[in-house]
């Protein structure tokens, strides 16, 4: 009895459904943050920091698209579609850490939901994250207004960076 | 946190229990767990993206001049390990070099910005040899 009860507790999914919340929570609210960095670069005429941050953000969706579309052109439409969505909405790593924890199976995929993983991370986080969160460090020390939104945003940039690390 | 997924997974567990099951099946262990190892990529990530912002806006020059000197001699330690192109299946001739550069590159700067849990003993102790290096650039000359 105790022994199927251990068993069980290992095999079990745990914190899994915290996790996720959490991965979704964290990319939704930084790219919230993200939005309002934008737009107060743009109100205080920082135009090319602004763009900098838009066209960071613009290759990350693009390349993870283009490399979703690569591991399931054998999919229908409607699949390539919702896989697309999870992309354009931020909820992707929230996604891929449920498949991955649940052992998820697709046999029209050319990749394991691990793979898919990693290197939806690594594209996210070579061509945003960290890009991203080192301009907005480099705009709030050498501007003279240091507002508490810009510092909250490079926190919560800092905390999805360390969330979607390998 | 690729890490994390891959020990919690109820697949690998099962199919390699030997290998994977190091985080402890508890509610609050597992918790504790994860927690730490966002704080712990998050923090390295916070102090390498102030550390570099902060000689950004001392000197340019000088910031480039340190990821590419960081950069070429991580390719140079590949190359000279003969560990640089790597085996993907359709990949040949000029190709394979070119993707072995783009990946080697997106790694170093995934690891430098996120920790050094990607890159196995040796490589790791040489990594962080060039990461403490770098780490220096708050000794960097002040602003003129």
């Amino acid at each position: 009895m105790a022994r199927s009860a251990q068993h069980l507790f290992a095999s079990s999914n745990m914190g899994l459904a915290k996790r996720v919340t959490l991965g979704a929570l964290l990319s939704v609210m930084d790219m919230i943050t993200d939005m309002g960095v934008i737009n107060s670069y743009q109100a205080s005429g920082k135009t090319s920091q602004a763009n900098s941050l838009i066209a960071m953000i613009g290759s990350s969706l693009a390349a993870q698209l283009l490399f979703m579309y690569g591991l399931n052109r054998e999919k229908s439409k409607w699949k390539i579609l919702r896989e697309s969505a999870f992309i354009v909405t931020f909820l992707k790593p929230g996604v891929d850490a449920y498949r991955v924890a649940t052992g998820h199976e697709d046999k029209d995929s050319t990749a394991s939901p691990l793979v898919e993983m990693a290197v939806g991370k690594g594209v996210e986080l070579a061509f945003e994250s960290i890009p991203g969160g080192l301009l907005q460090a480099y705009v709030f020390i050498n501007s003279p207004e240091k507002t508490t939104f810009l510092l909250v945003s490079i926190l919560i940039s800092a905390l999805t960076t360390g969330f979607r690390a390998p | 946190m690729i890490s994390y997924d891959m020990d919690v997974s109820v697949a690998n567990r099962k199919e390699v229990p030997l290998f994977y099951g190091y985080i402890k099946d508890g509610n609050t262990e597992r918790g504790i767990t994860f927690v730490l190892l966002i704080l712990l990529a998050s923090l390295h990530n916070l102090s390498r993206t102030i550390g570099t912002a902060l000689l950004l806006s001392v000197s340019k020059e000088l910031t480039f001049g340190i990821i590419l000197a960081e950069q070429v001699l991580y390719h140079l330690y590949k190359i000279v390990r003969r560990d640089y192109v790597m085996f993907v299946v359709g990949l040949e001739g000029g190709l394979k070099w070119v993707v072995a550069f783009f990946c080697h590159t997106v790694f170093k700067i995934l690891v430098d910005y996120t920790g050094e849990r990607v890159i196995p003993g040796r490589e790791k102790r040489f990594h962080r040899i060039l990461t403490n290096f770098s780490t220096c650039r708050h000794g960097a000359p002040p602003r003129p």
